[in-house]
C-alpha cells in the first residue's frame, strides 16, 4: 500500500487502529514530495524536521487516545500565505522572500490542536493575484495531469500537491475562485467556504472582503473533516461569523430526492469548450438519475460580476499591501548595508519597485485608482451598490432551488506561456468563479469529467453557511461517480 | 519622427482614459517607483480594464444602498483586558535594521509634518542603553 | 493672561487713513486626546506610558501592522468615546464605522490609519465656554470619532561617527486609543480658543479618559486658522496648524497666525490653504507644505471590522456613569452651597480637589463655605507646599471637617486651628487627638482672661501710658501679650474687648 494514495478518512482508520503510525505516513508523505516535487514544483518550503516531530508527538496521541481527532497524524500543508510560526511564509513575493511569522494563523492553530502535521508551504500567484500560479516570483508550478499545463490559481501548489498525493489534504484560500479553479484543473475537491464562515487571523489578506479559507481534498468525505477543524468564530477575527459549526460530516448523503438544483443560464451561455460542455451536462444527469429536480435559473448581473469583483478586490488589495514598505520585515532595498544612502520615500519607492511582480503593480494601481478622489463613487462606490444587487440576484435564485451547478472555467488546463499578454483578458476567463466571494454564497468544486485527459470540475453553489447542503450533494455525486477517484500519473502522456 | 518613434505602435496619450502623468501620480500615493516604459504599458492596460469596468456605470442604482456587512453589537467587541506584549526580540527578529530595541529606519525628509521628536547627538546618547533589552 | 478680545485690532492700510479695516479670527480646533483604556483600540496590548517604557515592549502582529494581523475594537474605548460624546451634547449615532486612512509614513505601521470617516461615533453637541472678557461662547462641536495613535518617531541628526541622519521608531504608541474631537469654527479670538482647549480638557479630565498631562502628549491640539472683515460672514482661506502641544504654543501660534494673515490681506497678498507647523525657537509659523503630492487619503470603509450598532439601552447606560460636569458642578457649588465664586472656580478647576471638599462637607454639615476656605487656603498652601497630591495627602476630609467645626463651636480659635492643621498634616492624628495633647482648647472665660489682661498691663505702664496718650496702634501688641501669656489659646474677640474696657478705663 502507497501510504501516500490515501484519502484522510481512510489514514485516520488505519491510523486509530494502529496499523500505520503517523511518523510512517508522514515519511511516505515526503518521500513522495522528494520523488515528484522536482517535476511539480508545488513546494516553496517543506519543514521536513517539524513535520517529522509533529508526527511523533501525534503517534503519543493516537497511542494514549487522548484527544484523538480525524486528524491527528494526518500530514497536509498550506498555501504561502497562511502564516506559520517558525516557518517561512513569502506569498511567492519577493518581498517577503525571508519573511518568518512568529505566530500561527487561527487555521494552522486550530490543525495543530487537532493533531494534523505541516509538511509545508506551497507555491502561488504571488499575494494570490492570478489564476495560473505562472505569477510566482520565484517558479511556476506544473499540473500533476500534464505538466505542460498550469495547475490553476491562484492556490496552484495547494492543488497540484493534494493532486499529486503529496499531502492528504491541503488549505487553499479563495478570493475570486483561487482554490475552485485549481481545484478543477487538478481534478480534486475544492470549498469556498461561506465568507467568515473561516477565521481569516493570520491570513495574509488580499481582499478582506472576499478572501476565504478552504480545504483541498480527494473528496467531498474529508473536506467535511477539514472544514469541522477549522470553522468557527475566533474572537480575534471581527468578521468571522458566530453560528454554530454542525458536524459537516454527518451530512453527507447519497441521494438527492426533494432536492433542488439551479442552472444559471448566464453561466452555460456561451464559450464552453465542448469537452467542458459535456462533461457538465453529463454531471446534470447523473444528478437528476439520484433524484434531483433540475431548473433554470437567471443570475441578471452576471456581466458585471467582474467589474465588481476586480474594482473592490484591487481597491482593497491595494490598502492591505501598503504594509509592505522595507520597515519592520521584508525586503528593504537598497540594501542596508550598501554605502548608497537614500531616504525612507526612496527606500519604499524601490523597496516596492523591486518586491512586487507586474501583476501585483497593476492591480494595487488599479486599486488606488478605483479609489482616488474623484473617482471612488464612480469606481468603487458604484461596485459596492451593484454588489447588493449581485447579491440578490442569488437570494432570489435560492428562493427557487438548493443550490447551484455552474462551470468552473470555460476550459480544461492551459499551457504554461500560453498566458494571454492581455490582462484584461485573463480576468474575464474568470467569469464563472469570481461571483461568488462578493456574492456572500459558498461553492463546492468537484471532478465531472475528463476533457483530452485533463479534469474538468464543476461547482456545486449553496446559499450561505449552507456548507452542510453542498456537501450533502457533492457526495451523493462522489457516491455514484468515480471521478475523483481518479489520480494522475506524473509525467505520462496524456 | 524619427526611427525610433516608428518602431512600437503608440496609443494617442491624450486619448486614453488614463495617462501617464495619471498613473505616475497613481504610482506615488502607493510609492511604486516606475519606469518610462512601465508608465507606458501600465496607463495602456489600465485604460483598458477601466474602459470594460466603465459598462459599471449603465446600471441603474437608485436607490440601491452600497453593501455592509451585518453589524456588529457590543457583545461582539474585546473586553478592555490587557494581554502580554509579543516578545521584541521575536518582532526585531525580522526586521531589516533596528537599534537598541527601536526599529531603525533611513533618515525621514519631512521630520516636522509628524511632531516626532527630532534628539540632538547629547540626547541620543542618553537614549541608547537606557532600558533593559 | 489677556489674550485680546474679539475684533482684533484693526490697523489702517498704509496711506489711506479713511479705510481701516478691522479683522475678525475664524478659529476652529481639532483636539486629539489618547483614551485612557488598560488596552489598546484594536488589540489586547497594554496601554503604557510611552514616555518611561522601554521602546517596543507592549506590541503585537496588530499593531506592528505584520502580515496577517486583524484588528478586534476596544468595547471600554467605545464607551468613553460615548461618554465624551454625551458630556458635549452630541448625538451618539445608532449606526457608527470605521475607514481606512491611507497613507504612507514609518509612524503608521499598515500604511493606513484605521479611523472613522462618513459615519462617526458623535455628531453635532456644543460647549458653552466664557473668555476672559468675560462673554460666553457656545462653540458648536462637529463630531468626534475613534481612530489609533500612530508609533512615536526620535529623529536623530547627521554625525561624523554616526554618519547619515536616521530615525528610530517605538511602536508602543501605536494603536492608542485615540478620540479626535472638531469643533465647528466658532472662536473669534485666542482667548476663546484657549479657554475651549481649557475646558475640554477639563471635561475629559472629569470623565477620567484622559489625564491632561499635556507633557506626556496625551492631549494634542490642531488649529484652523482664517481672517475676515469684521461684520461679514464668508469665510476666508484657512490654515492648518498642527502639532501645538501645550496651552501656551497653542496661544502664541494662533496670535502670531492671526497676525500673519492680517499682515499679507492688507499687502494684497492672498492666504495659501495650507498645513503648517509652528516654530517655537523663532516664534512663527512655517509651512510644511512637502514638495510632495498633496495627500489623497483615499478613504473606504475598514472592511475588517463590521459597522457597529448602539441601541439606546446603552447609551441610557453610559449615560449613567457620566459625573456631574464642570457646569453644573460649579452652578451647585455658587448656589446650592452657597461657596465664594473664587473657591468654587478653584474647586471646579480640580475635581479630585473638589471631590475631597465634599467628602468633608458630607462629615460636617455646618457651613461649606467654612470647609472650602481650608480646603482652597491652608490646605491647598501645605500640599503645594511640599508637592503632595489630593489622594496621598493624609489629612482626610472627615477630618478637616472636624477641625473646622471645633473652630466653629469656639473650642480652639483661628490661630491654634492653622497650628493644628499643620500638625495634622505632618501626622495625619485627629484634630480633637492633637487639640487635647498640646492643650489648645481656647481660653474664653471672661473672669481668666480678665486677670491675665490685667497681668499684662501692670507689667506694661509705659505702654499703658503711650496708649492713653493716643499710640492706639498699641492695643494690638497688647494682644499680642495676652495671646503670648496663654500660649495663642485666649479667645481675640474676648481679649480685645476687655483690653479696651481696660484701657479705656483708665483714662
Amino acid at each position: 500500500m502507497n501510504l501516500h494514495e490515501l484519502t484522510v478518512h481512510e489514514a485516520h482508520v488505519l491510523l486509530q487502529g494502529g496499523e500505520i503510525t503517523a511518523v510512517e505516513l508522514t515519511q511516505a508523505v515526503l518521500d513522495r514530495i522528494r520523488e515528484v516535487d522536482p517535476q511539480i514544483r508545488a513546494y516553496v518550503t517543506v519543514c521536513e524536521e517539524d513535520a517529522l516531530r509533529e508526527a511523533a508527538a501525534a503517534d503519543d496521541r493516537l497511542r494514549s487516545g487522548d484527544g484523538v481527532t480525524p486528524l491527528t497524524g494526518v500530514p497536509y500543508g498550506v498555501k504561502d500565505c497562511l502564516s506559520t510560526n517558525g516557518v517561512r511564509t513569502t506569498c511567492s513575493s519577493r518581498i517577503l522572500e525571508d519573511y518568518v511569522p512568529r505566530y500561527d494563523a487561527t487555521v494552522i492553530q486550530r490543525l495543530r490542536d487537532a493533531g494534523a502535521v505541516l509538511v509545508g508551504k506551497h507555491n502561488m500567484d504571488e499575494f494570490g493575484m492570478g489564476s495560473s500560479c505562472e505569477n510566482s516570483a520565484f517558479f511556476a508550478t506544473h499540473n500533476p495531469w500534464d505538466l505542460d499545463c498550469v495547475p490553476g490559481g491562484s492556490s496552484g501548489g495547494s492543488a497540484a500537491a493534494v493532486a499529486a498525493e503529496m499531502g492528504l489534504f491541503a488549505l487553499g484560500e479563495d478570493t475570486g475562485g483561487s482554490v475552485r479553479m485549481p481545484a478543477g484543473f487538478c481534478g480534486v475537491t475544492g470549498l469556498k467556504p461561506t465568507y467568515g464562515r473561516v477565521s481569516r487571523y493570520g491570513l495574509i489578506a488580499l481582499a478582506s472582503s472576499f478572501d476565504s479559507i478552504g480545504p483541498f481534498t480527494h473528496d467531498v468525505r474529508d473536506a467535511a473533516l477539514v472544514l469541522n477543524a477549522i470553522a468557527g468564530r475566533d474572537p480575534r477575527d471581527s468578521t468571522s461569523v458566530a453560528a454554530p459549526v454542525p458536524d459537516y460530516a454527518v451530512a453527507l448523503r447519497t441521494d438527492l430526492r426533494g432536492v433542488k438544483l439551479g442552472l444559471p443560464v448566464e453561466y452555460f451561455a456561451r464559450g464552453l469548450e465542448p469537452g467542458v460542455e459535456a462533461a457538465l451536462r453529463q454531471a446534470v444527469a447523473e444528478l437528476e438519475g439520484l433524484g434531483a429536480e433540475v431548473h433554470e435559473v437567471s443570475l441578471p448581473h452576471t456581466a458585471y460580476a467582474i467589474p465588481i469583483y476586480y474594482l473592490i478586490l484591487t481597491a482593497e488589495a491595494s490598502a492591505n499591501l501598503a504594509r509592505f514598505d522595507g520597515v519592520r520585515f521584508g525586503l528593504s532595498y537598497p540594501p542596508l548595508d550598501s554605502p548608497e544612502v537614500v531616504d525612507i520615500i526612496e527606500r519604499y519607492l524601490q523597496t516596492r519597485e523591486r518586491g512586487f511582480g507586474d501583476e501585483v503593480k497593476r492591480r494595487i494601481m488599479l486599486g488606488t485608482f478605483a479609489l482616488s478622489a474623484g473617482y471612488y463613487d464612480a469606481y468603487y462606490l458604484q461596485a459596492q451598490r451593484v454588489r447588493t444587487l449581485l447579491r440578490q440576484d442569488f437570494e432570489r435564485a435560492f428562493e427557487q432551488v438548493d443550490a447551484l451547478i455552474a462551470p468552473i472555467s470555460p476550459t480544461p488546463a492551459f499551457r504554461l506561456g500560453e498566458k494571454i499578454d492581455d490582462p484584461l483578458q485573463m480576468y474575464l476567463s474568470d467569469i464563472h468563479v469570481v461571483a461568488a466571494n462578493p456574492g456572500g454564497v459558498c461553492s463546492l468544486a468537484v471532478p465531472c469529467g475528463l476533457s483530452e485527459g485533463l479534469p474538468v470540475g464543476m461547482q456545486i453553489v449553496g446559499p450561505p453557511l449552507a456548507e452542510a447542503e453542498i456537501f450533502g450533494i457533492g457526495a451523493a455525486y462522489q457516491a455514484a461517480t468515480e471521478w475523483h477517484t481518479a489520480r494522475p500519473a506524473i509525467g505520462a502522456a496524456r | 519622427m524619427t526611427p525610433e518613434e516608428t518602431t512600437r505602435p503608440v496609443s494617442p496619450q491624450q486619448e486614453r482614459l488614463i495617462d501617464q502623468d495619471q498613473v505616475r501620480h497613481i504610482a506615488y500615493l502607493i510609492r511604486l517607483a516606475l519606469t518610462d516604459e512601465e508608465a507606458d504599458t501600465f496607463s495602456r492596460q489600465l485604460s483598458t480594464i477601466v474602459d470594460y469596468f466603465d459598462r459599471l456605470a449603465e446600471v441603474d442604482v437608485a436607490g440601491v444602498p452600497a453593501y455592509h456587512q451585518q453589524p456588529m453589537r457590543r457583545a461582539q467587541l474585546r473586553p478592555d483586558v490587557a494581554q502580554p506584549s509579543m516578545a521584541r526580540d521575536d518582532f526585531l527578529a525580522n526586521a531589516p535594521q533596528h537599534q537598541d530595541g527601536y526599529i531603525r529606519v533611513p533618515v525621514v525628509l519631512d521630520v516636522a509634518d509628524d511632531g516626532g521628536e527630532t534628539l540632538s547627538a547629547a540626547t541620543d546618547e542618553g537614549r541608547s542603553g537606557d532600558e533593559s533589552a | 493672561m489677556a489674550y485680546g478680545t474679539t475684533g482684533h485690532r484693526g490697523r489702517p492700510v498704509k496711506g489711506d487713513a479713511m479705510n481701516t479695516t478691522t479683522y475678525e479670527p475664524v478659529i476652529g480646533m481639532e483636539i486629539h486626546a489618547e483614551l485612557r483604556t488598560a488596552s489598546k483600540m484594536f488589540c489586547g496590548c497594554p496601554v503604557v506610558d510611552t514616555t518611561v517604557a522601554p521602546p517596543n515592549t507592549a506590541i503585537c502582529p496588530v499593531c506592528t501592522g505584520l502580515p496577517g494581523a486583524m484588528p478586534v475594537v476596544n468595547q471600554r474605548a467605545v464607551e468613553q468615546a460615548m461618554m465624551v460624546g454625551l458630556a458635549l451634547g452630541c448625538t451618539i449615532n445608532a449606526h457608527t464605522s470605521f475607514s481606512r486612512k491611507n497613507y504612507f509614513y514609518p509612524d503608521l505601521p499598515k500604511g493606513y490609519q484605521i479611523s472613522q470617516y462618513d459615519e462617526p461615533i458623535a455628531v453635532n453637541g456644543w460647549l458653552d465656554v466664557v473668555d476672559d472678557a468675560g462673554r460666553t461662547i457656545r462653540v458648536g462641536i462637529r463630531r468626534a470619532h475613534m481612530e489609533e495613535d500612530t508609533a512615536k518617531l526620535f529623529h536623530l541628526p547627521a554625525t561624523h561617527v554616526e554618519g547619515a541622519a536616521y530615525t528610530l521608531i517605538d511602536f508602543n504608541r501605536s494603536s492608542v486609543p485615540l478620540l479626535e474631537i472638531v469643533s465647528e469654527p466658532d472662536m473669534h479670538s485666542v482667548s476663546a480658543a484657549y479657554v475651549y482647549a481649557n475646558k475640554i480638557r477639563e471635561i475629559l479630565r472629569y470623565l477620567g479618559v484622559n489625564s491632561g498631562d499635556m507633557e506626556k502628549g496625551v492631549l494634542r491640539f490642531e488649529a484652523n486658522v482664517s481672517v475676515r472683515p469684521a461684520g461679514t460672514t464668508t469665510l476666508g482661506t484657512r490654515t492648518e496648524i498642527k502639532n501645538l502641544n501645550s496651552f501656551r504654543t497653542l496661544v502664541r501660534a494662533v496670535e502670531y497666525e492671526i497676525d500673519r494673515q492680517i499682515r499679507v490681506l492688507e499687502a494684497g497678498g492672498t492666504i495659501l490653504q495650507e498645513t503648517l507647523g509652528w516654530d517655537e525657537l523663532n516664534g512663527t509659523t512655517y509651512s510644511q507644505r512637502s514638495k510632495e503630492h498633496a495627500h489623497d487619503y483615499r478613504y473606504f470603509p475598514e472592511p475588517d471590522l463590521p459597522p457597529l450598532a448602539i441601541d439606546d439601552a446603552w447609551i441610557e447606560e453610559v449615560r449613567a456613569t457620566l459625573p456631574e460636569l464642570p457646569d453644573a458642578k460649579a452652578s451647585r457649588f455658587a448656589e446650592v452651597l452657597g461657596l465664594p465664586e473664587n473657591d468654587t472656580r478653584i474647586l471646579v478647576g480640580d475635581r479630585a480637589l473638589a471631590d475631597y471638599f465634599e467628602a468633608a462637607t458630607a462629615a460636617y454639615a455646618g457651613l461649606p463655605a467654612a470647609i472650602s476656605k481650608w480646603v482652597v487656603g491652608e490646605l491647598s498652601y501645605l500640599m503645594n507646599r511640599d508637592g503632595v497630591t489630593v489622594d496621598a495627602v493624609r489629612v482626610e476630609p472627615a477630618a478637616l471637617a472636624g477641625l473646622v467645626k471645633l473652630l466653629d463651636k469656639g473650642v480652639i480659635n483661628q490661630n491654634s486651628a492653622k497650628d493644628v492643621l499643620g500638625t495634622m498634616f505632618e501626622t495625619g492624628k485627629q484634630p480633637d487627638e492633637i487639640v487635647k495633647e498640646r492643650g489648645l482648647v481656647q481660653i474664653a472665660d471672661q473672669d481668666a482672661l480678665s486677670l491675665i489682661a490685667d497681668q499684662v498691663l501692670a507689667e506694661h505702664p509705659d505702654e499703658v501710658q503711650a496708649y492713653l496718650e493716643g499710640k492706639e496702634t498699641l492695643l494690638q501688641w497688647f494682644m499680642g501679650q495676652v495671646m503670648r501669656a496663654t500660649r495663642g489659646r485666649a479667645q481675640p474677640q474676648t481679649v480685645l474687648q476687655l483690653l479696651r474696657e481696660k484701657l479705656e478705663g483708665r483714662r
